[in-house]
């Protein structure tokens, strides 16, 4: 049987050698921060929803504190969200993170805020991510759960 | 013709060469989602059970033992029938602190203080075993449990 493969001419040959070296460093690097990205995104969500449930656990404590004690002090209620929030890893003050308690508009919410840690894109945005997490305080969060 | 056919041997034993890793790799990944998938489980499951447990939260504080584990086993069966996990544990414990002068808490006891302003706490563990396909190679240690803490104040 014949052999119909075209042979192409040895100067293209000389040319693309060397292509496939390229290609598969520029595919490796694109790859490599595809999956840097891929890996700091789900640390952040993960660091997101670990903070949100913190800041839930320190709002339904307060909210247990206001049913208890409705005229409790601002120094205690902070106290308490932050006691709380120490106990689930969230330790205020230390390793970047705050616990406060916010007041707006006749509202009071638990913020945490914690820097999480990103990996890979450290090398397009070096400084870290703040992760925050809001929680209001009511009575309803009482009586309908978390 | 010689020259094809040695070819085609390397080609062969190169991939059985590379298939065991390939494998491992694929089935790592695998099992790694696996185990990542039932932690995000345990924390919501763990957030379900404290939504069942803060309207009632003054009652786990004063309950006595026998009632205390009368509702970590209510809890428990009522989480497995909802999110179909048969295997599913949940374990409730109360942990007692006594505040500083100023304040802070530094450790958590399992037995009361009887400390002046002693605070009450609530935890909430739901634990998951895992079983990933590569388990058998220990030297990867697989984690053979996915689990989450969470703890609330009651008192």
């Amino acid at each position: 049987m014949k052999n119909t493969r075209t042979r192409r001419p040895a100067r293209w040959r000389k040319r693309e050698r060397g292509s496939a070296l390229l290609l598969t460093l520029l595919l490796t690097v694109v790859g490599a921060l595809i999956l840097g990205m891929a890996v700091d995104a789900s640390s952040l969500i993960w660091a997101r929803s670990n903070a949100q449930t913190t800041a839930n656990l320190a709002a339904a404590s307060i909210g247990l504190e206001l049913k208890r004690n409705p005229s409790a002090s601002t120094e205690f209620l902070v106290e308490t969200a932050r006691a709380v929030a120490a106990w689930n890893g969230y330790r205020h003050g230390s390793d970047s993170v705050a616990v406060h308690l916010e007041r707006q508009d006749g509202k009071t919410s638990v913020l945490v805020e914690r820097d999480a840690g990103v990996y890979f894109s450290r090398v397009i945005r070096p400084q870290p991510v703040a992760v925050r997490a809001r929680a209001a305080i009511d009575n309803t969060l009482l009586k309908a759960g978390l | 013709m010689s020259r094809n056919r040695s070819a085609r041997g390397a080609a062969l034993i190169e991939f059985a060469i590379a298939l065991p890793f390939t494998l491992t790799l694929f089935i790592g990944i695998g099992d790694f989602t696996a185990y990542f998938w039932s932690q995000t489980q345990m924390e919501e499951v763990a957030r379900l059970a404290l939504s069942r447990i803060v309207p009632a939260l003054d009652g786990y504080a004063s309950a006595d033992a026998g009632s205390f584990e009368k509702y970590e086993n209510t809890i428990q069966e009522s989480l497995r029938r909802e999110t179909g996990r048969k295997e599913l544990a949940i374990k409730l414990s109360r942990h007692y602190a006594c505040p500083l002068p100023s304040g802070a808490e530094q450790n958590l006891f399992t037995e009361p203080q009887l400390c002046q302003g002693e605070r009450v706490y609530l935890r909430v563990a739901s634990d998951q075993p895992v079983a990933p396909l590569l388990a058998p190679l220990r030297l990867i240690g697989y984690p053979s449990r996915a689990f989450s803490r969470h703890v609330i104040r009651i008192r």
